[in-house]
């Protein structure tokens, strides 16, 4: 079963390597120029890669809590037709309460970052 | 080696050309676009996706330091040409496409180009630094100086690996980014990202100190690299200003990432430098408006972006019709369009250094937009990139 | 219409579903090059050329190490956004036939969806150059809007085929196809799918507003990788698309084999076409939507299904 998934996995690999392989002989150097990033025609006065300000980290937060609401769902989403009701009523009970986590949220201005 | 003549010709359909206006020569820039757009050719994004470097207009001397840079970032195949009319434009295209196509010339020339990268010079000019009394090469002023002490060693680890001149802090020659308190109260490392001269969508010469802290612009200071001393620009165009509108629409149509729109703007702009009569473009310029105005998507991603108050716009002696946001100076630009169609005047450009007030605090996209909304007069600092401070 | 029982077939047939994702890529992309060639003036023809042209422009040119670049995962990232599309397809049933029959398909999906949030950052974050970095971040800005409302669509139709399986979503849609019910779902979809391949309406990470942002610094074969991973991305997740709210292979007279295909291209062409009217949504701009408007809507989506669900017992 996973050995499908083994296999598409050797092929993109073994592609991408032929790719690069075939690269090689096609372009005009085989080595890859060196280079400083593309700044408008500047030298960086210092490097990018750099505690980067993500502005949007309190909504990672909550993405978080429905993320790991999503490990419930999956198997729940298989059982509701034997349970019955009362898995929809637990479940969307929860829900609502991780809706109403956004809702404070977004009044919080979290759902804003510029 | 047939094949390889094959790839060359197929690839040589679909050249990327970045070209680089100098303050002046618009109407060269638009020739160039129309040969461009003729032949099935595309702009590209960035030196890395270009295979032609095509100035248009002598620049002066710091403009030409940052193209002489960003042809040393052209990976190749590549072609470089300078055009200074209108009627030079396909011969050097033509040029451009008979270089690319021969792969013994291109191949040289990648053998020939040094190991290490071309370094260029800062975008903070000498005369800027006197304070500090910074020459070109001293890098580490005082608040890297300070910074460098409590850097992150985890980064350090990481950017390693790269350049063969290392030092502790300086892989690459180049030092990391050091922090500054944020408003959101985090110490985060703020980035200084000079945008312009030579930016996609940008208007010509004008080159943006930014201070970046993630991708808000915390500072921006604005200046204009002009043309060289005793260069002689394009003569004026008749019916220039309609013309420019339409340039401008369409470069806030592309970085509001709506390329088709954008593609429809150009093409009346260059309906207009073809001689098409005026009726017919003033047709086009009214289904455009039409169609940009029904686009609620549009007006939802654009409305309240790169807002100026009345009171701003008084307070820095703008036209009251800058008033409003990104979306509706992009609707402003296109009737202007057609007002001037018709031989109203237009409202004066205005000068760049209002951007130092207005783009603080704003998205990177935010600032690109509303850079573009904006009717700047960069001509007018024509000399050689005197600071407009 | 007769029942499909869906089969699994020997991993050896895997190379033709890779061909087979390519080649539909290929079309969607010789299709957007015809339309765009047409809107700029040339003849249509021209444009159906555009991606072999680009392809060997990009074979022909030179690749690009940014200084004190993190090279490994720059490189690594460039070319797995392919192989997730790869990978994505092994639970797509093609008509009768799948590669893998795995009883949690439809969590492999979403896993392979993941594994691209952490490739794309890494494409930005890798160059060291700042547009790319701050493209690689707008990705996460976007993907954290995209996401919850796509994994919410995608249990709707699980729910109501009551399995995680993809052949069993498939079988649960005779009669009746889930788009007709869950047309929230399908939409909701469609989205997320343009989103996860950081494409047309949800291209910002790749916008012109920052150099090309994640692809600013790629060149050569390492651009047509990411380039050629998008369009892989996209064909992909209309496939599953197909799957999960069209009735897959479902349809009448022709094989249901090539009833998986047509439907993916047309749900692809809808897509192109879609892409010509519609600007770029701003990762900060869709935030609030996201999850103010459209996660409430997929969740009553989901409710109505599982009420529909217990309903018929």
């Amino acid at each position: 079963m996973f050995l499908s998934a083994a296999v598409m996995l050797a092929l993109g690999v073994g592609g991408a390597a032929t790719a690069y392989l075939v690269h090689r002989s096609t372009s005009v150097a085989a080595s890859s120029l060196p280079t400083l990033p593309f700044l408008s025609g500047w030298r960086p006065p210092e490097h990018a890669l750099s505690r980067f300000h993500a502005r949007y980290y309190p909504l990672t937060l909550m993405f978080l809590a429905f993320d790991v609401e999503m490990l419930y769902m999956y198997p729940w989403a298989t059982v509701v037709g034997r349970v019955g009701v009362s898995a929809v009523v637990e479940m969307f009970a929860f829900l609502i309460v991780l809706m109403v986590g956004v809702v404070w949220a977004w009044r919080e201005g979290a759902l804003q970052w510029t | 080696m047939d094949l390889s003549r094959r790839l060359a010709e197929a690839a040589v359909r679909r050249t990327c050309v970045l070209v680089v206006e100098v303050p002046g020569w618009a109407a060269t820039r638009y020739a160039a676009e129309l040969a461009i757009r003729r032949r099935g050719w595309r702009l590209a994004s960035s030196p890395a996706d270009a295979d032609v470097l095509l100035t248009c207009g002598t620049p002066g001397p710091r403009l030409a330091e940052a193209v002489g840079l960003l042809w040393e970032q052209v990976p190749g195949p590549r072609a470089r040409a300078t055009v200074t009319a209108r009627s030079a434009v396909d011969a050097a295209m033509e040029q451009a496409a008979a270089a690319l196509l021969d792969t013994g010339h291109q191949r040289a020339d990648a053998a020939q180009r040094s190991p290490d990268p071309a370094m260029g010079t800062r975008a903070e000019h000498d005369e800027d630094d006197e304070d500090s009394g910074g020459s070109e090469n001293q890098h580490a002023d005082e608040e890297h100086a300070s910074d460098g002490s409590d850097g992150d060693m985890n980064d350090s680890d990481m950017n390693d690996g790269g350049g063969d001149m290392d030092m502790d802090m300086e892989p690459g020659g180049i030092p990391l980014a050091g922090g500054a308190q944020d408003r959101d109260g985090l110490e985060m490392d703020v980035l200084h990202v000079p945008l312009g001269p030579v930016l996609p969508h940008w208007p010509a010469g004008l080159l943006l100190h930014c201070t970046l802290s993630g991708d808000v612009v915390t500072e921006a200071r604005p200046e204009v690299l002009g043309a060289a001393v005793d260069a002689v620009p394009d003569p004026p165009m008749p019916g220039a200003s309609a013309v420019d509108r339409l340039d401008r629409a369409a470069r806030l149509l592309y970085l509001a990432g709506w390329e088709a729109r954008a593609t429809d703007a150009l093409r009346l702009r260059d309906d207009l430098l073809a001689g098409n009569d005026d009726a017919s473009v003033a047709a086009g310029v009214d289904r455009l408006v039409a169609r940009i105005r029904r686009s609620w998507v549009l007006r939802w991603s654009l409305r309240g972006t790169g807002p100026i108050s009345s009171g701003t716009c008084e307070e820095l002696g703008l036209d009251d019709r800058a008033t409003g946001d990104v979306h509706d100076r992009l609707v402003i630009c296109l009737t202007e369009a057609r007002s001037a169609l018709e031989g109203d005047r237009l409202p004066a450009p205005v000068s760049p250094e209002i951007l130092a007030e207005l783009l603080p605090g704003l998205e990177i996209g935010a600032v690109r937009l509303l850079v573009a909304s904006l009717d700047l007069d960069t001509g007018a600092h024509l000399s050689t990139g005197t600071a407009a401070r | 219409m007769n029942a499909v029982e869906i089969v699994q077939v020997s991993a050896a047939w895997a190379p033709l579903g890779a061909l087979l994702l390519l080649a539909l890529a290929t079309v969607a992309t010789g299709l957007d090059g015809a339309i765009a060639a047409r809107a700029a003036g040339h003849p249509w023809q021209q444009g159906l050329r555009l991606p072999w042209a680009e392809t060997a422009r990009l074979l022909r040119q030179r690749r690009r190490t940014t200084v004190a670049a993190d090279r490994l995962l720059w490189r690594t990232a460039g070319a797995g956004l392919l192989v997730t599309a790869l990978l994505k397809i092994v639970v797509v049933p093609l008509g009768a036939w799948t590669l893998s029959d795995m009883s949690v398909g439809l969590v492999w999906f979403n896993a392979m969806d993941i594994l691209v949030w952490a490739l794309v950052w890494l494409a930005g974050w890798g160059p060291n150059s700042a547009h790319s970095l701050i493209g690689g971040y707008r990705f996460l800005g976007q993907a954290l809007s995209y996401e919850l409302p796509l994994m919410f669509a995608l249990t709707a139709p699980a729910t109501a085929a009551g399995s995680l399986r993809v052949g069993d979503i498939v079988t649960a849609q005779q009669g009746l196809w889930f788009i007709v019910w869950m047309p929230v779902a399908f939409l909701v979809f469609c989205a997320a799918l343009m989103g996860f391949s950081v494409w047309g309406p949800f291209s910002t990470p790749f916008g012109a507003d920052i150099a090309g942002g994640v692809l600013a610094e790629t060149s050569g074969i390492d651009r047509w990788l990411l380039l050629a991973g998008r369009w892989a991305l996209l064909t992909a997740g209309s496939a599953f698309g197909v799957t999960l709210f069209l009735g897959g292979g479902a349809g009448p007279v022709l094989p249901a084999w090539l009833w998986v295909l047509v439907k993916t291209g047309i749900l692809l062409a809808a897509l192109v076409l879609l892409r010509r009217r519609l600007p770029a949504l701003r990762p900060d701009r869709i935030a609030a939507a996201a999850w103010l408007v459209v996660l409430p809507l997929v969740l009553l989506q989901v409710l109505i299904v599982s009420v529909v669900v217990v309903g018929r017992g």
